[in-house]
């Protein structure tokens, strides 16, 4: 018998379901009406930090006077409104980001109650790069701040592609007597802009 | 309406004060109260050792023991929550719930039960109120601080109309003394460090008495106190404060 | 040894026992801000226990369901017995890609299954990335909590181990400075990797797709590199659907370190492109532990530490004095299932406090399994035979209220009359830290009687 066959017998063998699963939580709706302010501080508690933008053209003008994307040398866009840059020729595998300094990526929508971000990457090269950049910013719409996880998942489809993550602040541990230390493997910083 | 007061056999044994304290209190609020001598253990002990069976026959030893009385009353949480909460594992839940329903415990019964108006001679100390694991996390007597269900405290109700009593506050208001019955004996170290830290975060709040509704809990932080020459410390079952200096 | 005597050890180093304590504590303290700060806190656990408990129940539904959704996605599914059978799909797995230099992100399942041990005596170089697992790796010895693998260790300890290890500067002790040499070495580690393992916290039987949660971000390297991704699960961690996962992601990190969610939560639907994606199931017991009702519960542990963190016990004692993969009060329900013998006296480290039971998110009534095990072990223990005679002693004299009373005469006289050396030698367990109780000349039962005349 196989180890299949075994462990589904051992478990009783019925593979039809005799009960449906329980209904979906949903929690009372949230009465606060400033998502954005409850994001920017659950965001702030997970060790980032968020700003609203006003319009393509508040964007355009944050990514012209941000320290970080300026000084960056090697940059992933995921934006039509800023361009990568790759001194020494565009990557081809992931492995090519090891010295990548910031990664500017799409993200569909945000989470006021824990401050993250639902992110989906196009492919892996994207996929790489948010978790080897020094720095992430994340873009997002301002109209995709949902209360909480279950408003968020109430509008997504997590399974359209083989990866997608919810960003919740840079990297971090604090495995060494509990001493909070930002930037464990991926990202030191994040920020998300929300426009 | 008629009592049925259970001595446990840790207070019966080494601790008689306590009864006394507890049956004064009830008389005191008018009740007629019973002590059915036929009474020993609610097998608490014997649970928490791994003893099933044994257990199971003590509870329906004490089933037939306060048979006939309206109300059992113990000053001991954790004997009632023993009773409240694990006698349906033992006897099944039809030949529980009627005597889950009648048993509480001796403050629980004077403040919710009898509403008596707590006592008000002085008491002019600092006490710390220990909160005992049973009291609270079971029969769900004042609010864990880790959350959960909580309901009133009635240990806190009652002491605070005593004059000149100041309960203070501790560091960690609801951490486990280290008793647990068999696991004092089993595990002595890990028991005796968890009653120290109990007694240091008392006598950190320049606590002059420690009390509690579990007496158990008491014996053993007394037995420790006596043992690290930590006798600032008085320690008083609560039914002893309230009861005053008349018992 | 048993944990009392483990923990006895723990406790001989005053100073790092209490470090220990107040470290967990106030981790304690995070959850309970956390989940106060939740209002529907108490209707999460309600309906995550409610949701487990469904999928316990239809389990084999939807196993085979999660099994032919991921398979549609490009998954490759395998089912193991136990953990020889998985650690030889992986080794398997890792042989047929050429892997020999493999990154792995927390897996307590793979911890379970000892894979490292049996990667690396078949030339295989595993490495744990996890910051907490890399440390006790290098150590050569096994995490002592779930969630913070190296709690136990002081900042110095660690600088030491980098400094014998990565070549980290001799006295640092900085955790930043530590981290960042970690992160450096696992860099490369994880540019070099040909396959990554990743744990699982919840699997989706209607997507086919697989959760993992991560603070670092380690499994998300780890299988983006690498184009082989393995992910091992206990066949416990199915949800029906995506939209029952906030229910416990609202739970699980609050509940772990007080935070609202971990920095990255991770979906994995079917392997990237170009690369390969396997799931191993496991069942290694917990068919047999799902078998017995009363123990079914345990199944449904997250693995969110937070019984460890609030145990009065395991905050004195140590993750290691448990000897066991999962220590504290959910891994002494966990373990004697698996080992009964070995971990005959874990059920014994507690005091039944019941915050275990307060702080789960899953509700599980840990005190109330810990005494069942109490009684069904009685035959593993050394002292199990002494113990049932005791009880039945015991019961003997408690049926019978003038045997109970002479004996508790006799012993409050013995009180009173020998020398108290006798009575607290080293025999006796209460007095290695107490003085004797009070011997009162009568009982209460004596006094009461005597009044009543």
């Amino acid at each position: 018998m196989s180890a299949r066959e075994e462990i589904v017998r051992a478990l009783g063998g019925a593979v039809a379901p005799a009960a449906a699963p329980p209904i979906l939580y949903t929690p009372a709706p949230a009465h606060d009406t400033d998502l954005f302010a409850r994001f920017a501080a659950s965001l702030a508690a997970a060790g980032g930090t968020a700003r609203a933008l006003d319009g393509a053209s508040a964007l355009a003008e944050a990514l012209r006077a941000d320290p970080h994307v300026a000084a960056a040398r090697r940059l992933w866009s995921s934006l039509p409104e800023l361009a990568p840059r790759w001194p020494d020729g565009p990557p081809r595998a992931p492995h090519d980001f090891a010295q990548l300094d910031v990664a500017l990526l799409r993200g569909e929508l945000a989470v006021a109650e824990s401050g993250a971000v639902w992110w989906a990457p196009r492919d892996v090269l994207e996929r790489a790069a948010a978790f080897l950049a020094e720095r992430v910013v994340l873009v997002a719409p301002r109209a995709g701040v949902v209360a909480d996880l279950h408003a968020a998942y109430a509008r997504l489809d997590v399974a359209a592609l083989p990866y997608g993550c919810f960003v919740c602040g840079p990297s971090k541990t604090a495995d060494i007597e509990q001493a909070l230390v930002i930037g464990a493997h991926g990202p030191r910083a994040l920020e998300v802009w929300l426009v | 309406m008629r009592i049925g007061l259970f001595v446990p056999c840790h207070v019966d044994q080494l601790w008689p004060e306590v009864g006394f304290a507890a049956l004064a209190l009830l008389e005191r609020a008018g009740v007629e109260v019973g002590f059915p001598a036929a009474q020993t253990c609610c097998g608490q002990a014997l649970l928490s050792t791994g003893g099933h069976a044994e257990a199971r026959a003590l509870a329906a030893r004490f089933a037939r023991v306060f048979d006939g009385y309206d109300a059992i009353v113990a000053p001991s949480a954790s004997c009632v929550a023993m009773v409240r909460t694990h006698y349906a594992d033992l006897l099944g839940e039809a030949a529980a719930a009627p005597l889950a329903a009648r048993t509480y415990e001796l403050c629980e019964f004077l403040h919710g039960v009898l509403r008596v108006a707590p006592p008000a001679h002085a008491f002019p100390h600092r006490v710390a109120l220990h909160a005992g694991c049973h009291a609270l996390r079971e029969l769900r007597l004042g609010r864990p601080s880790a959350g959960g269900a909580a309901g009133g405290d009635p240990v806190r109700a009652l002491l605070s109309g005593l004059a000149g009593i100041e309960l203070v506050k501790l560091a960690r208001a609801d951490e486990c003394c280290g008793f647990g019955g068999v696991f004092s004996v089993v595990e002595p170290e890990v028991s005796c460090r968890m009653g120290l830290d109990r007694l240091d975060d008392q006598r950190a709040a320049h606590a002059q008495v420690v009390t509690s509704s579990d007496p158990s809990c008491l014996l053993h932080l007394a037995a420790l106190a006596r043992r690290h020459g930590r006798d600032d410390l008085r320690i008083l079952h609560v039914a002893q404060i309230l009861a005053g200096p008349r018992t | 040894m048993t944990h009392a005597e483990r923990a006895a050890g723990f406790l001989r180093d005053a100073e790092r026992a209490r470090w220990h304590d107040g470290s967990l504590w106030s981790l304690r303290e995070k959850r309970d801000r956390a989940a106060a700060a939740v209002p529907d806190w108490e209707a999460l656990r309600e309906a995550a226990a409610r949701i487990k408990r469904h999928v316990l129940a239809e389990l084999p539904a939807y196993l085979t369901r999660f099994e032919e959704r991921a398979q549609a996605r490009g998954a490759v599914v395998h089912w193991a017995r136990d953990a020889a059978e998985h650690n030889e799909i992986v080794e398997g797995l890792l042989r047929e890609a050429g892997a020999r230099r493999v990154v792995k992100s927390k897996s307590m399942l793979t911890e379970e299954c000892g894979l490292n041990p049996h990667l690396e005596a078949r030339g295989i170089e595993i490495v744990d990335t996890d910051l907490g697992e890399r440390i006790v790796q290098l150590r050569h010895e096994r995490p002592s909590h779930i969630v913070m693998p190296a709690i136990h260790l002081r900042r110095q300890e660690i600088g030491a181990l980098f400094h014998a290890e990565l070549g980290s500067p001799e006295g640092e002790s900085d955790p930043t400075a530590l981290t960042l040499a970690a992160r450096r070495d696992l860099r490369a580690r994880f540019l070099g990797a040909q396959a990554g393992i990743t744990g699982v916290n919840f699997a989706i039987a209607e997507t086919g797709g697989i959760v993992v949660c991560t603070n670092e971000g380690n499994a998300d390297l780890g299988t983006v590199l690498p184009p082989l991704h393995i992910a091992c699960m206990g066949i416990e961690k199915l949800i029906p659907r995506a939209a029952d996962l906030p229910v416990f992601l609202r739970l699980l990190a609050r509940s772990a370190t007080g935070q609202a969610q971990t920095a990255y939560t991770a979906h994995f639907h079917g392997p990237r492109a170009g690369g390969a994606l396997h799931i191993v199931l496991v069942d290694n017991g917990r068919s047999r532990l799902r078998a017995r009702g009363e123990f079914a519960d345990a199944l449904t542990c997250i693995r969110c530490g937070a019984c460890m963190n609030t145990c009065p016990v395991f905050r004195r004692s140590g993750g290691h004095s448990y000897e066991a993969v999962i220590p504290g009060p959910i891994g002494s329900v966990l373990e004697p299932a698996r080992a009964p013998a070995a971990h005959a006296s874990l059920p014994y480290a507690c005091s039944l406090c019941g915050s275990c039971r307060d702080v789960c998110p899953l509700r599980i009534d840990l005190p109330r399994q810990l005494l069942a095990w109490r009684s069904e072990l009685a035959a593993h223990e050394s002292g199990g035979a002494l113990r049932r005679a005791g009880l039945r002693a015991a019961r003997f004299a408690f049926e019978r209220p003038r045997v109970y009373a002479a004996l508790g005469a006799l012993a409050r006289w013995a009180g009173r009359v020998l020398p108290e050396r006798w009575l607290g030698g080293r025999w006796n367990p209460w007095t290695r830290g107490r003085a004797l109780p009070p011997t009162p000349p009568k009982s209460f039962r004596a006094l009461y009687a005597r009044r009543q005349k």
